[in-house]
C-alpha cells in the first residue's frame, strides 16, 4: 500500500467502506493511535448521514400521468414484440394491423416531422438517443416485402438473404418503436384512427348541417356558450384528403371539431379551481365588418373532474348589433345556444369557441362589448362565478396568442371546406398562407397542432386544386 | 384459458417495471434534476428511462438494474442538455459569493436545519462532485458502480467524493457535524 498522505482520499474511502480489508486494517491502526484522525473521520461519517437525510427528504416523483405513459407505451411495445414473434416468418407479407398502424404513423410523420430520410446508422451509433433520427418512408415500408431489395446495401456484406431479412425485421421494429417513443400521444391517436378504418362513406350519408345564423343582440342579449366539442371530424377530413385525394363532403366538416382537434394552453384570465377561461378579440380575418371573439376554456391537467362548468356570454346591446356562433351546426338549423351546456370537462382538455361580432351604431370606446361569465359547480358547496370583460378595443392579429391564431386559422379552413355562406373573402389559397404563417410563428406547437396546420397547408395539393379556389 | 409464454413474460415485465418505478423513481428524478437543473425536464428524462426499461430483456438487466437505470438516465439527461445547447458548468461563481458571506457558527441542535444547510451546501460543489456524492449517499452505490454509471475511473470517483466532502466540511459550521 502506498504511503498515506495527510489528506489522503483513502481516509474517506475507509469511512465509506470502500477499502480492501488489508488497507482498512492499516487505517484503523492509524486512527487508534491518532485521536484527531478519528474525530475527522467521525465528522465525515456525520456528513454522510446528513447527506442521506437530505436526499431522503427530496420527495420527488413523476407526475401520475407519466407513470401511465410509461406503462401504456411499454405495453404497446410488448404487444408489438409478441405479434412479431408470432409472425416472424410472414412479417413482411400482408397488411397486418401492426403494419397498418406503422404506415399510418409513418406516413403522418414523414409529412409532418420534416425529418430527413436517412440511413439508420445514426440510430445505431447512438443507441441511447430517443430522438427520432430515422424516418422510413411509405415507399421503404413497401419495399420490406421485396426480398431482393436490401434496405441498407452496406449491411449486406457476408450476410445470407435470411440474415438480411432478420436484420431488416429487427431494425424495422426498432425504428417503429423509436417513432412511438418519440411521440406516444400521436401514436395512440393514429392507431385509434387506424383501428376505426373502414370504407369511407358516401357524401350523401352525412347528415346535412345548417350553420348558425347571426342573432340580433336586442333579441338575445345573452347566450350560453357551448363548452364541449368532439374531435372526430378531423379524421374524416384527413381521410378524404389523403386516401381519396379529394375535399371532404361539406357535411363531414364540423368546424368546432376541427378547431378543437389540438389541445390549447394559454395563461388563464379567469380561473375557478382547475377551470380556466381566456378571451381574445381580433378583427375578423375573413369579414372586415366583424370582429372575431375567441373564448378558450381549459381544464388544467391533473385537476379533479367533478366540477360542472357553464359559460354565459352577455353582450352590450348598444355596441353589438349581431353575433354568430361559429360551428356547432345542427341538422335542423336550430341555433344551439348551448342548451344545457353545463358539463364536467375532461382534465387536460380545452375547448375553443368563436363568435363573429358585428358592431352596432355606437362607436367603440372604452366600454366593454360584453361579459363572459364562468360558472363552476362543484360536488359540494355553492357554484363559483368569475366574469371576464370582452374588451372594446380589438387586439391585432399578430399580437394575438398562438392558440388564438391557430384556432382561428382552423376555423377559417373549416368555413372554406364547408363552402360556408359566411366564409366571406376566404379561399383555400389564403387559408394556406395563413396556416403557413401561423406554423412559422408557433415553433413550440404541439404535435396535433402541427398535424392540423400541415394538413391545411397540403390541402390544395392533396385535393388537386389550382389557385384561387 | 392459460396465458401464452409471451403473455406471461409481458405480465412479468409489467411487474418488474412497476417494482423498479416504486424503488427508483424518486431518486432518479433527484439525480436527473442534479444534471438538468429543472424538475420538469428531469421528470421527462426519468419517464424516458423507464420506457426504455420496458424494451430490455428483463433477465439481462435484473442484476445490474440500478446501474442500468442510472446510466440510461444520465445519458438521457446529458442528451437533453446538449440539445438545448446548455453548457455543463460548475457553479464556481455562486460558490465564491457564498463562501464570502460565510455561515454563522451556531449550535446546531435542529436536524432539519442541519439538513437544510447541507442541501444548500451541495449547490456549491462542482457538478461532478455533486453527482458522485448523490450516487454514493442517495443510492449507496459503491465506487465501482458509480464508475460504471459515470464512466469515471474508481480512483477518480474516490477523489471527487473525498474532495467534495472536504469542501462541504470547510463550508459548513464546525458544530453542524457534531452530536449526530
Amino acid at each position: 500500500m502506498k504511503e498515506l498522505q495527510p489528506d489522503d482520499p483513502r481516509y474517506t474511502a475507509y469511512v465509506l467502506d470502500e477499502l480492501s480489508p488489508k488497507e482498512g486494517k492499516i487505517i484503523a491502526e492509524r486512527a487508534q493511535a491518532d485521536p484527531s484522525l478519528t474525530a475527522e473521520m467521525a465528522k465525515t461519517q456525520a456528513l454522510g448521514r446528513l447527506l442521506c437525510e437530505a436526499y431522503e427528504r427530496e420527495g420527488l416523483s413523476l407526475h401520475p400521468v407519466q407513470r401511465a405513459v410509461i406503462k401504456r407505451v411499454g405495453q404497446s411495445q410488448e404487444v408489438m414484440a409478441m405479434r412479431s414473434a408470432r409472425r416472424r416468418n410472414d412479417w413482411f407479407r400482408g397488411v397486418g394491423i401492426a403494419a397498418a398502424a406503422a404506415a399510418a404513423v409513418v406516413a403522418g410523420l414523414v409529412i409532418l416531422a420534416k425529418t430527413p430520410v436517412t440511413s439508420s446508422k445514426a440510430l445505431v451509433s447512438e443507441p441511447e438517443q430517443l430522438q427520432l433520427d430515422v424516418v422510413l418512408s411509405p415507399a421503404t415500408l413497401a419495399s420490406w416485402g421485396e426480398k431482393t431489395t436490401p434496405l441498407v446495401a452496406a449491411d449486406t456484406n457476408g450476410e445470407t438473404p435470411v440474415d438480411i431479412e432478420a436484420s431488416k425485421a429487427t431494425r424495422a421494429r426498432e425504428e417503429f418503436t423509436q417513432r412511438v417513443l418519440n411521440d406516444p400521444q400521436r401514436f395512440f391517436a393514429s392507431a385509434e384512427r387506424t383501428a376505426r378504418r373502414h370504407n369511407l362513406p358516401e357524401a350523401a350519408s352525412f347528415i346535412p348541417l345548417q350553420e348558425n345564423d347571426y342573432l340580433s343582440t336586442s333579441d338575445r342579449p345573452s347566450t350560453t356558450v357551448p363548452v364541449m366539442a368532439g374531435r372526430t371530424s378531423f379524421a374524416w377530413v384527413e381521410r378524404f384528403l389523403r386516401e381519396r385525394g379529394e375535399l371532404p363532403p361539406r357535411d363531414a366538416v364540423r368546424l368546432e371539431e376541427l378547431v378543437n382537434y389540438p389541445d390549447y394552453r394559454e395563461s388563464a384570465e379567469a380561473q375557478v379551481g382547475g377551470v380556466a377561461l381566456t378571451s381574445e378579440l381580433v378583427p375578423c380575418p375573413w369579414n372586415e365588418d366583424c370582429l372575431l371573439l375567441g373564448l378558450l376554456l381549459q381544464r388544467q391537467p391533473g385537476s379533479a373532474e367533478t366540477e360542472k362548468v357553464s359559460v354565459q356570454l352577455k353582450i352590450d346591446e348598444k355596441r353589438v348589433a349581431e353575433y354568430r356562433l361559429l360551428g356547432f351546426a345542427q341538422p335542423d338549423g336550430q341555433v344551439i345556444a348551448g342548451a344545457d351546456a353545463s358539463h364536467p370537462l375532461a382534465a387536460g382538455n380545452s375547448t375553443y369557441v368563436f363568435y363573429e361580432i358585428r358592431p352596432g351604431e355606437v362607436p367603440f370606446d372604452e366600454v366593454p362589448l360584453g361579459q363572459v361569465a364562468l360558472k363552476v359547480t362543484g360536488e359540494v358547496g355553492a357554484p363559483v362565478y368569475r366574469t371576464l370583460e370582452v374588451p372594446a378595443i380589438p387586439n391585432r392579429w399578430l399580437d394575438s396568442s398562438n392558440s388564438f391564431r391557430t384556432a382561428a386559422t382552423v376555423a377559417a379552413y373549416a368555413l372554406c371546406l364547408r363552402d360556408s355562406p359566411y366564409k366571406g373573402s376566404l379561399s383555400f389559397e389564403w387559408v394556406e398562407s395563413l396556416a403557413k404563417q401561423t406554423l412559422l410563428e408557433h415553433p413550440e406547437a404541439n404535435s396535433a397542432t402541427k398535424e392540423l396546420l400541415q394538413l391545411i397547408i397540403q390541402t390544395r395539393s392533396l385535393a388537386g386544386l389550382g389557385p384561387q379556389v | 384459458m392459460g396465458l401464452s409464454k409471451e403473455e406471461m413474460t409481458a405480465l412479468a415485465r409489467d411487474e418488474f417495471v412497476a417494482d423498479a418505478l416504486a424503488k427508483y423513481e424518486a431518486p432518479l428524478v433527484g439525480y436527473a434534476t442534479g444534471i438538468v437543473r429543472d424538475h420538469e425536464r428531469a421528470r421527462d428524462v426519468v419517464q424516458d428511462t423507464f420506457i426504455r426499461l420496458y424494451k430490455q430483456d428483463i433477465e439481462k438487466v435484473r442484476k445490474g438494474l440500478k446501474t442500468w437505470l442510472y446510466t440510461v438516465c444520465r445519458n438521457r439527461a446529458l442528451d437533453v442538455l446538449r440539445k438545448e445547447g446548455r453548457a455543463i458548468v460548475t457553479d464556481e461563481e455562486g460558490f465564491s459569493k457564498w463562501e464570502a458571506e460565510g455561515l454563522s457558527p451556531r449550535a446546531m441542535t435542529d436536524l432539519e436545519e442541519r439538513v437544510r444547510q447541507v442541501t444548500n451546501c451541495l449547490d456549491k460543489l462542482s457538478a461532478n462532485q455533486r453527482e458522485v456524492i448523490r450516487l454514493k449517499f442517495q443510492q449507496g452505490m459503491s465506487y465501482k458502480e458509480i464508475s460504471e454509471v459515470t464512466g469515471l475511473s474508481s480512483g477518480n470517483v474516490g477523489f471527487l467524493i473525498h474532495t467534495g466532502l472536504k469542501r462541504m466540511r470547510s463550508l459548513l459550521p464546525d458544530d453542524l457535524l457534531e452530536d449526530i
